[in-house]
């Protein structure tokens, strides 16, 4: 039976078993995930790669020892804040401006990609951290109200508020920065 | 939801890892150990500090019993009967009876009647002491 088809929490099983082969469709299923969440949380999207390498390096030992008390994506996307964060503070984060991409010798597709999570990166600035987690995991990786709770770890009333409060700030945000569909 | 933001949305689920990320990946997983629990290397060294402890306890018993002997109780040192001499000492009674030589006579020396001395004295001038008497 292919891994492919395989639930995340039975993938997880597999690879807890011994079956190493479920870690590769681990990361080939979270890869794209892990990485866009790395563009947009890190200051330097140069650095997505190696922080989503790091992620997965952590997920290789971390996940052995999983106890089911979440979901996978939620361990992952913890371990993602976490690897950003530390990122960052080597980085010494600077406030968050718009950075020029210099396209000199980079293929077109990465380009557009940088130039995504630089938008989004800009438009989410202006929000608190919190509101800012809502807004990734609710609106641009489209997880659930139930999921979103579970993943940031509060509940599904204070994920709805944090949206609401998020959002208004969103459309003021929009307009100043001049973003047109 | 804003239109921008749907737009936006579109544009951030079409971002993908590099084709590279997933090899980088596993190559770094093979050469990488797997991470001992933190326990291991902690119960390790309270071993050894342990066993390090134990041997020096040894070493230091062994050295204090070579350099301390057994001493015998009182009551052991009380039932040795101490060796005579094998020469005759005499009793206190023989000691004082012994008789000593009788002393010499002290000599019969007559008293000076001037102090010893080998200082002369001169005699004072009537010259110099008779205006004393006036």
């Amino acid at each position: 039976m292919s891994l492919n088809k395989y639930s995340d929490v039975e993938l997880v099983r597999q690879f807890k078993s011994g079956n190493t082969s479920a870690f590769d469709a681990i990361v080939q299923r979270f890869q794209d995930r892990v990485f866009r969440l790395a563009c947009v949380w890190l200051y330097d999207e140069q650095q997505a790669s190696d922080a989503a390498q790091e992620v997965f390096l952590r997920g290789y030992n971390g996940l052995r020892g999983f106890r089911f008390q979440s979901a996978p994506f939620t361990w992952l996307y913890r371990t993602t804040r976490n690897v950003c964060n530390e990122f960052n503070r080597k980085r010494r984060a600077e406030p968050l401006d718009y950075e020029p991409l210099d396209p000199g010798g980079t293929p077109d597709r990465q380009v557009a990609d940088a130039e995504v999570a630089q938008r989004i990166r800009r438009l989410v600035s202006v929000l608190p951290e919190r509101q800012r987690e809502v807004v990734m995991l609710r609106i641009f990786e489209d997880l659930s109200v139930a999921e979103t709770a579970r993943t940031m770890g509060c509940r599904e009333g204070t994920v709805k508020a944090l949206l609401h409060k998020a959002t208004q700030r969103l459309k003021v945000s929009l307009e100043s920065l001049g973003f047109t569909s | 939801m804003s239109d921008e933001i749907q737009d936006l949305k579109q544009h951030y689920r079409r971002v993908k890892a590099p084709p590279y990320l997933a090899t980088r990946i596993r190559a770094a997983v093979t050469g990488r150990s797997v991470r001992r629990p933190m326990w291991v290397p902690l119960a390790t060294g309270i071993t050894l500090v342990f066993g390090v402890l134990s041997v020096m306890l040894i070493m230091q018993q062994q050295a204090t019993q070579v350099i301390t002997p057994i001493m015998p109780s009182l009551t052991m040192l009380s039932r040795l009967t101490p060796d005579k001499p094998k020469v005759s000492v005499p009793g206190m009674t023989r000691i004082r009876s012994v008789k000593t030589p009788a002393l010499p006579p002290k000599p019969n020396l007559e008293r000076a009647k001037q102090p010893q001395s080998n200082f002369q004295f001169e005699e004072d001038d009537p010259r110099e002491t008779n205006h004393a008497y006036i």
